[in-house]
């Protein structure tokens, strides 16, 4: 009697347990949730050209102008501008490069110019753990179009998002002919902008400061 | 009329056969941990896992089977710098890995058969694996899933609690051949873990 009643419980136990676990899995997820805030979202990408000397450079132009680029049909929020153009400049110049105007005696050795997008479209896209294998787009295009980023659908869905793309332009590369723009050195920083702007103004200063860090190349090398 | 007597006669064969089987049916809690590939994209132990398994018993020494069973793996990693051949990416990845083997199985109880005993398992799994793997970093999500043939030997102990139901546990290396290509473009895209199960189950009908 007794192992009857064991038997006779085995299967509806078996079936409970089952069915929590199959709950369990597939409501904790075939992707749990980490709760990630707005930071976690921050992406900053990098890319060099490996064959150039960057302590070559001593002087650099820079425009006081982010550009808009990609849609420009709504522009993004100017409000953080002159906090990004600052920390660029300050980040090339404690590397030990010189910013000088336009009206400077000699050119300058490489141009600096910022772009800025809220596009959904432009997206970096790349592995970060297979190291051999780096399918960006190559250098080339013009003013909204030239960032080495291309659209790869979809997948931010209605996220509000912004891009900071900073280029280090070496004039004695640039072939309009050809349509190479002389980018010899990208930065990038992708996020989320639905932060407080305090938050927001904290996250780009840090993710500026990440793309000149993650750079070891950059800079003039004490002689 | 000769045809659906003799269909019915093997029909009745079969069934009296089976009804003489013994049938074990088990789920488990599945606790896994990836190794070589696999670890690296995700190292971390899954605990999120279960299996459900099915065997008939054609004589007290062999059963042949079947098991379903899935593991979540999933790592997050916080800062993280990927330095690439000519740049670097830095951001929060969340990686995650999902297992889904759909087995067949074959095995083997070594000595004695008493019923109050500890007994061993030693068995083979074949079959198919469905897994797919996401890559999570900034607003970017990347999927990629493939069906992968795979091999699963395994080792198991069952301690009798009762006439008819045993605790189980059962350490099992997951195998699942090269299939597709991994995210990123990888052609090696086999993934392999060693899992401990660990559950109960039940035999209902002749074993002993």
């Amino acid at each position: 009697m007794h192992n009857r009643t064991r038997k006779s419980l085995f299967a509806p136990v078996a079936l409970v347990l089952a069915a929590v676990a199959l709950l369990w899995v597939s409501n904790s997820g075939c992707y749990p949730d980490y709760g990630l805030t707005y930071s976690d979202y921050d992406v900053v990408a990098t890319r060099y050209d490996t064959t150039v000397d960057f302590n070559a450079f001593t002087t650099f132009y820079m425009p006081d102008t982010i550009f808009q680029v990609g849609d420009t049909s709504t522009r993004m929020d100017g409000r953080y501008d002159d906090e990004l153009l600052k920390a660029v400049a300050g980040n090339f110049e404690a590397l030990g490069y010189e910013r000088v105007p336009l009206t400077h005696p000699t050119a300058p050795d490489f141009a600096v110019a910022m772009g800025k997008s809220n596009s959904t479209t432009y997206y970096a896209y790349w592995y970060p753990w297979y190291g051999g294998y780096y399918p960006w787009y190559g250098w080339g295009g013009g003013w909204g179009g030239y960032y080495p980023w291309y659209p790869v659908g979809g997948a931010v869905g209605s996220y509000s998002q912004g891009s900071v793309f900073v280029s280090f332009i070496d004039p004695a590369r640039v072939d309009t002919t050809e349509k190479r723009y002389g980018i010899v050195w990208f930065g990038a920083v992708n996020g989320l902008l639905g932060d407080t702007q305090a938050g927001i103004a904290s996250r780009l200063s840090s993710s500026v400061n990440q793309m000149f860090s993650q750079s070891p190349y950059l800079g003039k090398k004490p002689q | 009329m000769k045809v659906t007597k003799l269909l019915m006669l093997t029909l009745l064969l079969a069934a009296t056969a089976y009804a003489q089987r013994g049938v074990f049916t088990g789920i488990t809690w599945n606790v896994a941990f990836p190794t070589q590939e696999t670890a690296q994209f995700v190292d971390k132990t899954s605990y999120r896992g279960f299996g459900i398994d099915i065997r008939s018993f054609s004589n007290p020494d062999f059963s042949f089977g079947g098991n379903f069973s899935w593991n979540i793996f999933d790592e997050l990693l916080r800062g993280e710098t990927a330095v690439l051949e000519s740049g670097a990416i830095t951001g929060t990845q969340v990686r995650y890995i999902n297992s889904m083997p759909l087995l067949l199985n074959v095995s083997y109880y070594p000595g004695e058969k008493r019923r109050d005993e500890l007994r061993l398992v030693l068995g083979l799994n074949a079959g198919v694996y469905y897994i797919r793997q996401r890559l999570d970093i900034g607003v970017l999500s990347l999927e990629n899933s493939n069906w992968h043939l795979g091999v699963a030997p395994e080792a198991g102990l069952w301690f009798p609690v009762g006439r008819e139901t045993f605790l189980v546990a059962t350490v099992r290396y997951n195998y699942a051949f090269d299939a597709g290509t991994r995210l990123g473009g990888d052609p090696n895209n086999d993934y392999s873990y060693w899992g401990l199960n660990v559950g109960f189950g039940s035999v209902q009908g002749w074993l002993f």
